[in-house]
């Protein structure tokens, strides 16, 4: 009677003991499950006869890597715990990859079978290839910088260009000898005799008569207020000025009395090339010095 | 474009008489100096004011004194120092004791000739308080405007050498000058004559005493000419006639002196306008009935000059404003910078009127 009543005591305390002599039925638990590659595990109390093991070197080949988590004496025995994950799919004695930390044999000691599995089909080394999605769109950076870019190439050709012409340009007025006084005088002088000449170029046929008297007669030096002064008391130039004022000037030549006849003033400077200026000027023109002697 | 009309019903002869007895009523005390006399009446009969630089000694009140003689005017002189007040020129209220009220006591600035001596000497406000007057032609005393006497003109004058202790006039107050003439020394022979008329003075007795005659004492005070006949003058003056070709002269000038690379400033409307007054002034004081290209170039240098400044660039490089006037009237005509003494620029070149002429 009394053994019946102590039976669920007994039970209780014989299943711890029973659980602690026996740690390697639960490992079998663990080596029955596959692991996948890479994947990891552990195995913990794991009672093992003789003196302590550590883990072998491991290459670069090997197939699993293991690690002691801890390591302890347990009697004469002693009790790890494994890490372990596998590289290639198989099925692995644990103890293979451990060695006695002495160098002692290992010994005869119960497997602890571990199975790696892979899932990637059979023979597949590599990983599934990654599906081509579309290229991201850069946006409107990329599509500023071509803008800019063409820009900057097609602005710079341009300015090239124009330069160029520019400077073609320029070379060409410079190999173009300038028109002389006379040629200037020429048109004005023509509209002029045929009283055609507007008013703004009558203005400059008069100031262009007086710069070419101020040359002939050698008195671009003198002070501008002097200049008129001098070349009234000149012969002809004195008489040109003073038909020009009266024709330009004078309020009988605004209401037609006693006007200048242009075509008969402007006569002798029609229909003169530059060459004959400067001869005529050459063959007339008196000095600075003998200027006075005119008036 | 129209012509300037003239004014009608002038007497050119009887004014031109009239200029004539002035020039040679001034030259029995002043010798030579006949341009300055020459600005003088123009200034007077265009209603302008003139403003004379030159150095001190060279008979500038003389002058002044023996034309307000002359035309019997009302001569006045004040010597700007730098304590004047406006006050002092224009005049002030002061209280009269006997009676317990305000009079007004008119300054010297009433008056038809005034002489305002070494103006640059004295402060901005007083220099201010004249070039106003001269301006408006009236001034306030005490909250009352006063007009002042008609013809109104004011000879300044300023020393170009001393500028210690000046205020030099700004721009905005020289273009109110409508010329400014620079005087030169007499030519040697004037000068000669000076002296010996110098000597020759003597001494004059008065009160009792003696002095040393100066050649203020030996000013003519029957004058040749009145009011009335400046008025005339003035109106021959309006009567003269300008051309359109004289006023695109004109144009170009002032228009030259806006776009030319070495100045700043150029000439104001107001520089254009002084431009054909003066001209018209100067032709009739040369018979003329109409303005001629000679008018302009001869006048250009007084009415011109002193509205233009220079940039920085120029002066650096030592070039003054006569000299960049004298390369402007130079180029007239031409439509373009280039120099008429030679050849011209290509047309298109250098303007729109170049190529208009090609």
């Amino acid at each position: 009677m009394t053994s019946w009543l102590l039976l669920p005591l007994q039970l209780a305390l014989a299943l711890p003991a029973a659980s602690h002599h026996v740690p390697a039925t639960q490992e079998a638990t663990a080596q029955d499950e596959a692991i996948p590659v890479g994947v990891p595990r552990w195995s913990r109390e794991v009672v093992l006869k003789g003196t302590a093991l550590k883990v072998r070197p491991a290459d670069i080949e090997t197939p699993l890597i293991v690690r002691i988590d801890s390591d302890s004496p347990h009697g004469t025995d002693r009790r790890y715990d494994f890490e372990y994950y596998g590289l290639e799919p198989g099925t692995y004695n644990l103890l293979d990859f451990l060695q006695r930390a002495d160098g002692s044999e290992m010994g005869a000691l119960p497997p602890l079978q571990i199975r790696i599995e892979s899932h990637l089909p059979s023979g597949q080394v590599k990983p599934n290839p990654v599906t081509q999605g579309a290229t991201p769109d850069l946006g409107g950076y990329g599509r500023t910088l071509w803008i800019l870019g063409i820009g900057w190439v097609l602005g710079t050709l341009a300015w090239w260009l124009s330069r160029r012409r520019t400077v073609q340009a320029a070379r060409a007025l410079e190999d173009t000898p300038p028109p002389t006084l006379a040629e200037r005088l020429a048109p004005l002088v023509e509209r002029g005799a045929r009283g055609e000449l507007p008013l703004e170029e009558q203005a400059r046929l008069e100031l262009i008569l007086i710069a070419i008297w101020r040359k002939r007669l050698g008195i671009q030096d003198l002070p501008a207020a002097e200049v008129l002064t001098r070349l009234k008391q000149h012969e002809e130039a004195g008489i040109l000025l003073g038909e020009l004022e009266r024709w330009l000037h004078s309020p009988g030549s605004a209401d037609g009395r006693g006007a200048v006849d242009p075509a008969q003033l402007l006569a002798p400077y029609r229909n003169l090339t530059s060459e004959d200026w400067d001869r005529e000027w050459e063959a007339t023109a008196p000095g600075p010095a003998t200027l006075g002697q005119d008036g | 474009m129209s012509q300037i009309p003239p004014a009608p019903n002038a007497d050119f002869s009887q004014s031109a008489q009239f200029i004539q007895d002035v020039r040679e009523r001034i030259a029995k005390v002043v010798v030579g100096q006949d341009v300055v006399v020459e600005r003088l009446l123009i200034s007077l009969f265009t209603g302008g004011h003139i403003l004379l630089q030159g150095v001190p000694g060279i008979a500038k009140t003389l002058l002044a004194s023996a034309l307000s003689k002359a035309m019997r005017l009302d001569f006045s002189r004040i010597q700007f120092t730098i304590d004047l007040l406006p006050a002092d020129i224009l005049g002030s209220e002061i209280l009269d004791q006997s009676t317990s009220t305000f009079r007004t006591e008119k300054g010297p600035v009433f008056t038809n000739l005034l002489l305002a001596d070494e103006i640059n000497r004295a402060a901005p406000k007083v220099q201010g308080a004249l070039l106003e007057a001269m301006q408006e032609r009236k001034v306030t005393i005490g909250g009352e405007p006063f007009t002042l006497p008609a013809p109104f003109l004011v000879i300044a004058t300023q020393n170009p050498v001393e500028q210690s202790g000046t205020f030099e006039l700004p721009e905005a107050q020289l273009d109110r000058f409508m010329l400014l003439h620079r005087l030169d020394y007499p030519t040697p022979d004037e000068e000669r004559v000076i002296l010996r008329r110098n000597a020759a003075l003597g001494v004059q007795r008065r009160d009792g005493g003696a002095v040393v005659a100066t050649e203020f004492d030996v000013i003519d005070d029957s004058p040749v000419g009145g009011i009335e006949d400046i008025i005339a003058a003035m109106e021959a003056v309006q009567s003269v006639h300008v051309s359109d070709t004289f006023l695109e002269h004109v144009v170009e000038l002032v228009g030259r002196t806006r776009k030319h690379p070495d100045i700043e400033l150029g000439g104001s409307p107001r520089a254009g306008i002084s431009l054909i007054k003066a001209s018209r002034a100067r032709a009739l004081l040369f018979g003329r009935n109409y303005v001629i290209p000679e008018d302009l170039f001869a006048l250009a240098e007084d009415v011109v000059l002193h509205r233009l400044r220079l940039n920085y660039e120029a002066l650096a490089d030592g070039k003054t404003t006569a000299n960049v006037l004298q390369e402007m009237l130079a180029h007239m005509g031409s439509g373009d910078e280039a120099n008429l003494n030679g050849q011209v620029a290509a047309p298109g070149t250098n303007g729109s009127r170049a190529t208009a002429e090609a």
